[in-house]
This record gives C-alpha cells, structure tokens and sequence, in this order.
C-alpha cells in the first residue's frame, strides 16, 4: 500500500509539473522542415538556426522526411508542449487540407502560423489573422530561367544548333510531380525562352524526344535528385548523340542538383569539361556545387534562391509577433503582397563571358 | 528511376524457419502447393509480365 | 613448357567435358518416355521463363529502334551494370544465409558522403573539411571499406548473436544510418548541403577513360567491377570461408553440428557485405558527381531483384557469382530499353514489381516441397 500511494504521488508530480511547463511562456518556437535531405532548405534552416541562435530565441526543428502525416504529427505534439509559434514547410503542396488543418489546430491553440517556400493557397493564410506566409513568387524562377535561356541562346544561337536545323533540341530535369514551383519552373523555362527566341526570329526549343509529350523527365522519387537526371541523362546520350546528329543541344533543370548530375553524365560522355565541347545547362538554387561549376565554364547560369534572405524575413515576422508588434514590420515593402504574403526576390547567377557572342 | 518503397523485392524470408531442412528448403516449406499449381503460377506471371512489357512498348510507339 | 601443355590440355578437357556433358543430356533426353520428357521440357522453360521473356523484349526492342544495339548504347548497359553490381554481390551474402539487408542503400549513401567530403576539391568555396586538401585515393578506399565493414559488422552481431531477423536488424541500422548521415552533412563548412566541388583526380579515377571502342569511352569502374566480380567468385568457391556461408544457409544446425563457426560465418557476410556497400559508395560519389542524403536511396531493392533472378534462392544456400551478374545485366537491360522508347514511367513500377514477382514464384517452384 505504501509503495502505491508513492508511486501515486510521484506520478502526481510529473503531471503537474509537465502542465505547468506546457502552460506558461516557457513555449519553443517550433519549426517543421519538409525534409532534412533537400540542399536549399538545408541552407535555409542553417541561416535560420544561426538568426535564432543571435536573436537568443528558444527554437526547435522538426524533419517530417517528405511525409505529411508525420508533420501534422509533430504539429501536434509541438502545440501539446506548449509551442509558442508554428514555423512550416508544409510538405503536401497540392491541396489545401494539410495546411488548413495546421492552421485550424493553431487557431484553437492561439498560436501564430508562419508557412515559408513550398506553396500554400492564399484562402488558408488569409482565413487566421495571425497566419503568413513567406515565400518567392515561385513562378518568378521559371521566367528568369527562361529570360536567361533566351539571352544566352540568342548570343550564342549558331553554336548551340549543333546539328544546324534550326532548332535547339532541349531536356527539361522536373524536380517532382504535384509541386506548384516545379509546375511553373517546367512552363515557364521554355514558354518565356520561345518567346523571346521568337521576338528575335530565331528558331525555338524542341523537346529531345518526339514521343514524350509533357516534354518533361521527373524525378520519380520526387526528390529533384542528382541520381535521378544522372541515370536519364546516361541513357539518353547513348542514344543522341553528335554521331546520330540529334544530340541534345540543351539542358534545363528545375533546379541545380538535377543539373550537376546532368553535368556528371555529359563529364563521361566527354562535354562540359575543361577542353571539349560544351552542352549549355541551367539549373536554379545557386548552390556552392552550381556556383563553383559556372565559374569553371562546366554549368551556364543559375537563378539564386535567397535562403538568408528568406530565413533573416521569418526570423524578423517572429520577433514582430512575440514582441507584440505589427507582423511585417521592417519587412521591405517591395517584397510585401497585400497584407498576408511575403516574396523574397531572385537573382540571376551566371559567368559574363558565357553571354558574350561567339 | 529505382524508387520502389521499402518492402518490395527481397524480404520474402517473413517466412520463419525453424531448424532441419527435409527436401524442400527452409523458406518455402510451408508452401503447400501441387506440381500444377506452381507451374500455373509461373506460367501465369510470366505471362502477364510479358503482357505489360508489351503493352507497355505498344503505348511507347504510338 | 610443360606447364603451358597443362594448361593447354585441362582447357581442352574442360571443352571436352562440356560437350560431353551435353551430349549426355541430349542422351538421357531421348531415352525419357513421353510424360517425362514433357516435364523436362516444362521445366526447362519454366524455370527459365524470366530469360526467355526479357530476351524477347530485348529482340523487339531492338527491332523497332535499331540504335538500340549500337557501341554507344551497349556501353552505356554494361557501365550501368557495372555500377550496380558490387552491391548486388554483397548482399547475395544476405540472401544466400536465407536473410536480406535492406540497410544496404543507406550504407552506400553514408560512404558515398563520407568519400565525397574526404576528396573535395582544395578551395571549393563550401568544403566541408576547409583546412584539409583532397586526401590519397586509397586511403580513401580503406576508411570508406572500414565504414562499411563496421555497418557489416553491427548487422551480422545482431543476426549472429541474437539470432534476430536480419530483416529487422537491417531496418533498424537502415535508419540509424540516415540519420547518422544527416548529421554528417551537417559538419564543417557544409551545413547539410550536398556534397560537391569534387577533385578532379577522384572524378578521373572511377569515371575516367578505360579505353574507347568505336569513339566511346568506356569507364574506369568497369573494370573495378570486374576485379571485384573476381574477387568474390574466388570468396564464394575457393575458400572455406565461403563453403561455410553455403553450408550455413543450406542448413544451420547441419553446419553447426559439422563444425563450422556459425557466428563468425555470419558476422563474416555481412561484414563482406559492407565492404562491397563502401566500394559502391566510394564509386557513387563520382560517377553522380556529388553526394547528398538521398544518395543510395532504395539500391537495396534493384539489388536483391537482381540477385533473385540471379538465382540466388530465398530458400538459401544457394547461388552463383555468375547469375548474379546475369541478374544485374538482365534487370538493366530490360529498364534501358523500356526507356529508349519512353514507355511511360508509371508502368515500369508495375514491370519491375512483376518481375520480381515472377522471380520468386521460379524461385518457388524449383525449390518448394512437392507433393
């Protein structure tokens, strides 16, 4: 009886303790990645944690591995410790009901909501006052990726034509399947470079392969991987080749990890390297990896995602909240859309001398 | 391309063994299966594999 | 002088015996009565059904693009091949003692990140180590091998020791793995980025130039594929090391009871079986030209499919160096081909998942107690 009513007791006391804990201001920041494995976000969360780390803010991250379950999970148990802010990347962009069901739990909790980069709908945000999101004009990339596509491609149209028919046969790397930026990158990258290859009256991209009709090659795993551009690009030079005269004349690539492992199979197959010919290819993120292999001729140009950027913007909407402040404070106006939406501006990256005329 | 999920292709040892062998192997003892059934079965996949790799090539050249 | 004549005369003899071997069967066939021969030839097509169909597609395939079969695409199938046979020939260790190793994938991606960050190129604006330039390729080797062979180790103790499922073990250090990989990343100058920016000597050293037939190169890691093929087949029938894995698959308290150490064969396999992951690894890195922590994702699964149509039997104890390597040719020339013709990626999952399918019902039939 006596080893009961001990026994009884302590567990008395962890509980209370545990709900006063959970209670009061004590609360983490509590910050959910998509995946832990994807380059860009990894940069975002490094420029984050440092932001936190100077700020002096109790935070925590949560990898959900690409699974939406397993984040709306850790959403749960984050607000059932007490969490003070929601900091997400959401994983299933393409419907609404993950999101909305985040921001329905943090309602109830009252807590702030803070989506960033991977897409949510503008109803979800603007449905919880104390809900934003914080972001790029994703379809931004892809018309950059084009401009740059069209400008290299009209100072260098002859040399690129390698079979000379007058068009430019492209491959376009698509990071995954149901992802809004991976949509408009794929749209945009060559809707915009036709455009402007018009307007100058030259030829315009064809797809390498006639019998594919989306004009795309994904990412199966949906993990816009190296491996997966690498294996496809393999296979596809055993076939088109200069020999064949329908060697592919261009590489587009949703991003720069799927354009270096582009570049590795054309490596073995004798381009893109110190003296050789050389295949025009573009990514987006402006990785080190992508930097590095423009500046060596081996890559042609990259749109730079601002993970600093994007991570320095939440870091600030946080410190707005917890101080009580108006959300977008100090947030550059420019960069504001109406009143629930922050883009953070790309840039182009890319070697001056590539664009020069041949 | 390889991006089947975990589980598929190769843990077919699910199947416990407990010791001694007699004529058949340890992992498929349990299988009660006559002459015909198997060779159905074979017969059977082998079939439909051929059946979608052809389909499969049939919808390509299109 | 007279060693050449032996060797001379025991090749003649092999031929001789292989002709007389067929003649035997081709013997004992006709001399079978209607029903047998009837199931030997069931048999004979049954049991090969896998081959017959893949050749069949290689021939229509073949028919409908001719390029198909030139230098460049054959090339391109047997570097491929090249480049997925290590880690099949570790893991056939696994099945052959009637487990798996489904932790496979993840090893290799470890030791792809590990080599990767040890062979950055000096002055790559996020190398992971800064102060420290491209290390000497072998002692890469070793410490990648070292890696894999400790992963090896962990996975056969466990079997070994707790006599525990190696599906279960090889779940368990599969995700202690990635997340050891994930930490790794994020060392140093790295921050969880992808690994690149790699030397030049290293990228030279597995996809350089072995030499050209018709205008196209063929890869260095072929032949470290072939010497590694060498390598285990000699393992596998020559040693008594490798008698042991067969003994113990075939029948564990049989071997036990014969004498054999059944912990340190175990322990053994596995151990061999990470030191293959930590080659392919090693090998990954720079044939892909970077290393991230989705690097080796699922090449378990293509690698035990290709082991089974290998051959090698779940029922255990059995197996072959040389189905494996058929096995892994067969499986990428079936996916290289469907490819040359865009066939929609969707179908090939469902291809893919019948042939294994249709490899483990083979397996079955061969192998199953008939009533």
């Amino acid at each position: 009886m006596k080893r009961c009513t001990l026994f009884l007791l302590i567990i008395a006391l962890l509980a209370g303790s545990l709900v006063a804990c959970g209670g009061t201001g004590g609360g983490e920041i509590s910050v959910f990645y998509y995946t832990y494995a994807d380059a860009y976000i990894s940069s975002v969360r490094s420029a984050m944690d440092n932001a936190f780390r100077t700020s002096m803010l109790n935070y925590n991250n949560y990898d959900a591995n690409s699974n939406q379950s397993t984040q709306t999970e850790q959403v749960d148990t984050a607000i059932a410790k007490g969490s003070k802010m929601l900091i997400v990347n959401i994983v299933d962009t393409g419907s609404d009901d993950a999101s909305s069901a985040i921001v329905e739990k943090a309602r109830r909790a009252d807590i702030p909501v803070i989506f960033f980069n991977r897409s949510v709908s503008e109803e979800v945000v603007t449905s919880y006052d104390k809900c934003v999101f914080v972001g790029t004009d994703y379809e931004m990339a892809g018309h950059m990726q084009g401009e740059l596509i069209a400008d290299y491609l009209i100072k260098n149209f002859k040399s690129a034509d390698l079979n000379g028919d007058g068009k430019i046969s492209y491959v376009m790397f698509k990071g995954q399947q149901g992802n809004a930026e991976a949509e408009a990158r794929t749209k945009y990258a060559v809707e915009d470079a036709n455009r402007l290859l018009k307007d100058a009256s030259l030829g315009s991209l064809v797809f390498y392969d006639k019998s594919n009709s989306g004009g795309y090659l994904v990412d199966q795993g949906g993990n816009w991987s190296a491996q997966a551009s690498n294996d496809y690009m393999k296979t596809i030079l055993s076939r088109y080749s200069e020999k064949n005269g329908n060697m592919v004349e261009l590489v587009i690539a949703n991003n720069d990890e799927m354009a270096l492992g582009a570049i590795a199979a054309l490596n073995e197959a004798g381009y893109n390297k110190e003296n050789g010919k050389t295949i025009p290819v573009f990514g987006i993120d402006a990785t080190e990896a992508a930097v590095a292999k423009i500046n060596s001729g081996a890559m042609t140009g990259t749109v730079k995602q601002d993970g600093e950027g994007m991570a320095k913007a939440i870091v600030k909407i946080c410190e707005n909240i917890l101080g009580g402040g108006a959300m977008l404070d100090g947030i550059d106006n420019e960069n504001i859309i109406g009143s629930w939406r922050v883009n953070i501006p790309y840039s182009v990256y890319t070697k001056g001398e590539a664009f020069q005329k041949k | 391309m390889a991006n089947l999920s975990k589980g598929q292709g190769g843990d077919g040892s699910a199947i416990s063994k407990s010791g001694g062998n007699g004529g058949g192997g340890g992992l498929w003892r349990g299988v009660r299966m006559s002459d015909r059934g198997a060779d159905a079965i074979v017969l059977s996949l082998s079939l439909l594999l051929f059946a979608f790799i052809i389909a499969a090539l049939i919808l390509a050249i299109k | 002088m007279e060693e050449n004549r032996n060797i001379r005369d025991k090749i003649r003899g092999a031929f001789h015996g292989y002709g007389n071997n067929i003649r035997q069967r081709l013997d004992s066939f006709r001399a079978m009565n209607g029903t047998d021969k009837r199931r030997y030839i069931t048999d004979l097509l049954l049991n090969n059904a896998m081959f017959i169909i893949i050749t069949l597609s290689v021939i229509i395939i073949a028919i409908i693009e001719p390029s198909f079969l030139s230098v460049a695409s054959i090339v391109n199938i047997v570097s491929l091949t090249a480049s997925r046979l290590p880690i099949a020939l570790g893991i056939a260790g696994a099945i052959v003692l009637t487990g798996t190793d489904i932790s496979a994938g993840r090893a290799v991606g470890l030791t792809a990140c590990i080599t990767a960050s040890l062979l950055q190129r000096a002055g790559y604006a996020g190398k992971m180590f800064a102060g420290i330039g491209p290390l000497a390729i072998p002692l890469v080797i070793l410490a990648v091998c070292a890696v894999g062979a400790i992963i090896g180790f962990v996975n056969g103790f466990f079997v070994a020791k707790f006599k525990l499922h190696p599906f279960i073990v090889t779940l368990s250090t599969q995700l202690i793995i990635y997340g050891i990989v994930l930490l790794y990343l994020q060392i140093g100058g790295n921050g969880g980025q992808t690994l690149s920016g790699l030397d030049p000597s290293y990228l030279d050293f597995v996809s350089g130039t072995l030499f050209r037939i018709g205008g196209i190169s063929v890869p260095k890691y072929v032949l470290y594929a072939v010497i590694l093929t060498v390598l285990m087949w000699v393992v596998w029938n020559k040693t008594v090391f490798g008698k042991n894995m067969f003994a113990v698959g075939a029948n564990e308290e049989a071997a036990r009871v014969s004498g054999v150490n059944v912990f340190k064969t175990v322990v053994g396999v596995f151990v061999l079986a990470g030191i293959t992951y930590g080659f392919t690894g090693f090998i990954e890195g720079a044939r892909i030209g970077s290393a991230a922590s989705y690097t080796g994702l699922n090449y378990e699964s293509d690698a035990i499919a290709s082991c089974v149509i290998g051959g090698v039997s779940f029922v255990g104890g059995t197996g072959k160096i040389g189905g494996i390597v058929i096995g892994v040719l067969l499986l990428q020339i079936i996916f290289v081909g469907l490819n040359f013709l865009s066939v929609d990626q969707n179908l090939l999952y469902i291809i893919k998942g019948l042939i294994i399918l249709l490899a483990c019902a083979v397996d079955m039939r061969k192998y199953l107690k008939r009533r």
